[in-house]
């Protein structure tokens, strides 16, 4: 009930807000915080007589996140061809991003990894801005056995948070932030570590402790390299706003090619790869070299998008080129909500109800109701989409129960497949549903077409 | 006074700065601390009202007063920054079991502010109204609480009633919404036909 008045009156626009706050509501604030804010606007609004004025916890929030925007998520406004001519910093593993300036240090190294009874820690990146340090890692654990129970990992997860040390000169850290990833053999975590900046230098030797698997890694900082094109970096090819630099390395005698974008699209990639079965005509991501086509293998788990491939190349073949048919993104936009009416059991209707997104449409074709085993059944809601850019195929979107409020519920649903392609999902029935079954529709998810050719050498020649 | 604001922003950006920052930093401030104070530091939502002042600095010209007043429009852009700043460091305060890393941005910040959902102006105007409906105190006591995010302590303080008293309007006030909010719950008339 709270969260439901609180989520309506978040959602006021400036007419109603209007309303809402009519009357005038007394406030108080210390007089050093006016302060505080009046200089950093000042600072902002470019009006000189105020000294200049950072917050130093946020600038290195932000300046850590500006990375991970253009390397892997940007939402930006320019394109790609106009951030070719600025400077490119390149992090292994972790990404690139187009001015380095705000990072100060990464790794010296690479897979720094550490090993006992349990388990192989190992440091894929780290980065360092004023004030921050961001390190990416993963633990592979030797003897695992499945949790079953979903609290018990989330309860894992919150209490991993403390066991994450970073260690400088005598002084222990404890994430300001993390995500981890986990449930399976391997545990991916990313921590944010709030450190001094006179302890963040070169000189230092650094000590990562996850003191849960009595695991550490020592490190050092080096200052990253700038380079001026991304072709310095690895092989680089750009379709539709979005370049993909392939770096190629060895790795247990197969070629590891790991994929960096640098994405300006305003779309959101969530793989290089088919999705399901077939992927889009039943093409995927291959190298081809001058004897034969090779298909990928994966790494044994990852977080996120997977950037890296692994292919069985002999030394002996020329000409690799990797081809990545297309990418698939989602656009992300509003929920849209819509109502369905349940028909009869095994009756199935024709709607023709149209759901807009920014590029597509997503078309609501028919409803049936139908027996699942369960007891209230489903409602297979049938869909095709209507593109109008050629270059995007609309192939999916997320489905979500809403109540009358907008706000998301429980339940879930099954996709039904033609060539790897979504033709329809059955929505699991509940008896408070009534006649009607509220949905969201969200994250439109596309076949960016255009083919990526990456010219690869083979780094195996001569070995 | 709001003309008054935007009209020394355009002549004299100091002075209109200085004004509009007195006038509006406690709700500004109010806002975004409520919303982010458990998940990020003074000095960020600091920055983060000062981000909002700077925006309405920008777009002085533009402001357009007849669609509504400047405490509104600063009221509103106060809460989608808020938003935005913790869409945008989302992945250093949040845990979760995701393996899809956009997700986790996705649940927190649904879990935190459901900016993904909608919610029909009838709706939005019902409550509005049922709100004003309560009468004063009550109303201001609700405003504070659901839209400012302050708790019975703050309220207590700044409006001069006891923390109990606030506590049980807040209750009372609650049974007469929830009646409210049960109709709006009911199926409406069916779409998709």
């Amino acid at each position: 009930m709270d969260k439901k008045i609180s989520h309506t009156l978040d959602l006021l626009d400036i007419e109603e807000t209007d309303r809402l706050l009519e009357k005038d509501i007394k406030f108080k604030l210390d007089s050093n915080s006016i302060e505080r804010i009046k200089k950093s606007t000042y600072s902002k609004a470019g009006i000189s007589r105020q000294k200049t004025f950072v917050t130093r916890g946020l600038s290195a929030i932000v300046a850590a996140m500006i990375i991970i925007v253009v390397s892997i998520f940007s939402i930006g406004f320019d394109n790609v061809v106009s951030a070719m001519g600025r400077l490119f910093g390149f992090i292994p593993g972790y990404g690139i991003m187009e001015d380095n300036q705000s990072i100060q240090y990464i790794i010296d190294g690479h897979n720094i990894s550490s090993e006992n009874s349990q388990a192989i820690l190992t440091i894929n990146s780290v980065i360092a801005t004023k004030n921050n340090l961001t390190l990416n890692c993963y633990i592979k654990l030797k003897d695992f056995q499945e949790e079953k129970n979903l609290s018990n990992i989330e309860n894992d997860i919150k209490t991993d948070k403390n066991n994450l040390v970073m260690a400088v000169n005598g002084k222990e850290y404890r994430p300001s932030g993390c995500s981890i990833g986990s449930g399976g053999k391997i545990k991916y975590i990313s921590a944010a570590y709030q450190i001094e900046q006179d302890n963040l230098s070169t000189r230092n030797i650094y000590t990562f402790n996850y003191k849960k698997y009595n695991l550490s890694a020592e490190f050092r900082l080096k200052v990253p390299e700038g380079y001026d094109s991304l072709e310095e970096i690895g092989p680089t090819d750009t379709k539709n706003n979005i370049s993909i630099t392939a770096v190629s390395s060895l790795q247990d005698n197969k070629l590891l090619v790991e994929l960096y974008p640098v994405n300006k699209s305003g779309l959101t990639i969530t793989s290089f790869t088919k999705e399901y079965d077939f992927g889009y005509e039943k093409k995927d991501l291959t190298l081809e070299t001058d004897q034969t086509s090779h298909s990928y293998t994966l790494p044994e788990g990852f977080m996120g998008v997977n950037n890296r491939f692994y292919f069985n190349v002999l030394p002996q073949e020329k000409n690799l080129t990797l081809k990545i048919p297309y990418l698939v993104v989602k656009s992300q936009e509003k929920m849209k909500k819509i109502t369905l009416k349940i028909p009869e059991e095994g009756e199935r209707v024709t709607i023709n109800k149209k759901v807009n997104f920014k590029n597509s449409t997503m078309v609501i074709s028919d409803v049936q109701r139908i027996k699942n085993g369960t007891l209230n059944g489903a409602l297979r809601i049938y869909f095709k989409f209507e593109n109008e850019n050629k270059n995007m195929v609309m192939f999916n979107a997320q489905f979500r129960r809403v109540n009358i409020l907008g706000m998301e519920q429980g339940g879930g649903y099954s996709t039904n497949l033609k060539d790897g392609i979504p033709q329809s999902i059955d929505y699991g029935l509940d008896e408070p549903d009534g006649d009607v079954l509220r949905l969201g529709v969200k994250d439109p998810e596309y076949f960016l077409l255009g083919e990526y050719n990456l010219k690869l050498s083979n780094i195996l020649i001569g070995r | 006074m709001d003309k008054k604001i935007l009209d020394l922003l355009k002549e004299k950006p100091e002075k209109g700065l200085e004004k509009l920052i007195n006038t509006y930093s406690g709700l500004v401030y109010t806002i975004i601390y409520n919303k982010l104070n458990q998940y990020f530091s003074v000095e960020d939502i600091e920055e983060c009202v000062s981000s909002v002042f700077y925006e309405v600095y920008k777009n002085r010209s533009v402001i357009d007063l007849s669609k509504g007043t400047l405490k509104a429009y600063i009221a509103v852009l106060s809460k989608r920054r808020a938003i935005d700043l913790f869409r945008k460091n989302s992945k250093h305060v949040i845990n979760q079991i995701s393996l899809e890393t956009q997700d986790l941005e996705d649940c927190a910040v649904n879990r935190l502010f459901n900016v993904e959902d909608e919610v029909d102006a009838e709706t939005k105007d019902m409550l509005i109204q049922a709100i004003k409906a309560l009468g004063e105190p009550d109303s201001e006591i609700f405003t504070r609480k659901y839209y400012l995010g302050q708790n019975s302590k703050e309220i207590s303080g700044l409006m001069g009633i006891k923390q109990n008293t606030v506590d049980k309007r807040l209750s009372r006030g609650l049974l007469k919404l929830r009646a409210i909010v049960d109709k709006m719950e009911k199926p409406q008339e069916m779409e998709g036909k």
